[in-house]
């Protein structure tokens, strides 16, 4: 199961690392440049409701892919 | 090279503990990249040193690491926070022991027009100086810009009370934190809305840095546009912090070694370093006294970071901090960038400012005292 989503803030992005390394979800990052400009998509093997809570309760502003 | 003894901290701490020195080198030679601008390596290095720095400070003054906007130096981060705030026709109160940097942009933005100003004085009382601040308070008045402590007397001023005086009211609090951060245990729960401050003093970092911390709930309009490595796409400046505040390349090297000096600060506990410096100021004190024409400005009462401020008889604080750089010691004098405090103070020609670090110790002292003593042989 993997979830998808990009995350347009470089300082946001480090805090999804850490906060994906803390609770251990596996998740590979590339940066890339979509529509709005350069951003980091995140694949997570993790299921989508849970990785978008966990980005919510932190505020970590993302975007679905 | 004989190195001076160096007593001008609170203009810029000397010398740095070896962890800076060791971080800005590392930064410079591993993580060469502009971070937020690459998805290699060496971008991504430099993005997780920034972030590293990022949570460094949020967890010393208690805010989100998001909140933490890397600056040139506190000047810089209080233009920020006073031009990001301060709309046409606000009323603002600062205190009358403000340095230039929070005065002067104050001041610009009256002369052209935009805001009123109150100036409050400091008194030895705290109660009476946060009363001065609730008496100037006015319907327009939007925010109150106060330093924790004077650059000239190292007084501390009753922020924690003035903080609460303005949630109260619903002013925007905004902190000079120059002379306070990594001396006093200051966190964002004092109540601060935006908590400026040098890297360079307190917290042990290098020149070219500072922080503007906030605690998310205010506005801020930025003072450039540029590139932020993010919504490139975009002619708009991103409303998000800190990369709202933060167009163009951040100082990479610079706050990697400010990141390492906060942690040397936290390692060392600035109680303890608080505590080392506050003696080397009571013996400097001790030894002031007993010169009959010293004048020490300090009132009885009030509190105090490591600083004494004092002028020697008829000699100028020019002269004497002439005699003494030319003996070795590197001391502050004149008016410190903060003439509405020597004007409270009465000190038109300033003062010889004495600022320790927890680099020295009391023999460097007892060597500064023989030498103030040495104008009357």
């Amino acid at each position: 199961m993997e979830t998808y989503f990009t995350v347009g803030s470089e300082t946001y992005a480090e805090k999804t690392y850490r906060l994906l390394g803390r609770y251990r979800y596996p998740y590979r990052v590339t940066k890339v440049t979509g529509t709005s400009g350069c951003a980091y998509r995140f694949r997570v093997s993790a299921p989508a409701d849970e990785i978008f809570s966990l980005l919510t309760a932190h505020g970590i502003p993302y975007q679905r892919v | 090279m004989q190195m001076p003894v160096y007593f001008d901290n609170a203009a810029t701490t000397y010398p740095k503990p070896p962890a800076v020195l060791n971080a800005m080198q590392q930064a410079l030679r591993l993580a060469g990249g502009n971070p937020g601008r690459g998805g290699h390596v060496l971008s991504r290095r430099a993005g997780t040193a920034v972030y590293h720095a990022r949570e460094t400070a949020a967890a010393l003054f208690g805010a989100e690491p998001e909140h933490v906007v890397f600056t040139q130096n506190c000047t810089h981060a209080l233009n920020l926070a006073i031009r990001g705030t301060l709309r046409s026709g606000d009323h603002v109160i600062i205190s009358s022991m403000e340095h230039n940097s929070v005065a002067r942009p104050v001041a610009a933005m009256a002369e052209a027009g935009i805001i009123t100003y109150s100036v409050a004085p400091v008194s030895a009382d705290d109660a009476e100086t946060v009363a001065a601040f609730r008496m100037r308070i006015r319907p327009n008045t939007r925010a109150v810009i106060c330093t924790l402590a004077s650059n000239v007397t190292g007084q501390i001023l009753p922020c924690r009370a003035i903080a609460a005086l303005c949630r109260e009211k619903g002013l925007i609090f905004i902190a000079d934190g120059a002379q306070g951060c990594g001396i006093l245990p200051v966190t964002m729960q004092d109540g601060f809305h935006l908590l400026c401050t040098a890297g360079h003093k307190g917290l042990y970092g290098v020149m070219g840095t500072g922080m503007l911390i906030s605690d998310g709930t205010v506005p801020l309009r930025p003072l450039m546009q540029g590139g932020t490595g993010t919504q490139s796409a975009s002619l708009q400046q991103p409303a998000e912090l800190p990369e709202a505040l933060e167009a163009g390349t951040v100082n990479v090297p610079g706050i990697a070694a400010l990141d390492a000096g906060m942690q040397w600060l936290v390692r060392q506990g600035a109680a303890r370093i608080y505590a080392h410096e506050s003696a080397l100021c009571d013996l400097l004190i001790d030894g002031l006294r007993k010169m009959p024409d010293a004048e020490i400005y300090r009132t009885a009462g009030a509190k105090y970071v490591p600083v004494v401020s004092f002028t020697l008889g008829r000699e100028t604080p020019d002269e004497t901090a002439t005699r003494l750089a030319a003996a070795g010691f590197c001391v502050r004098a004149g008016l410190q960038c903060a003439p509405l405090a020597h004007e409270t103070l009465g000190t038109a020609h300033g003062t010889v400012r004495f600022s320790p670090s927890a680099m020295n110790h009391p023999q460097q002292v007892r060597a500064f005292l023989r030498q103030l003593n040495m104008r009357r042989v």
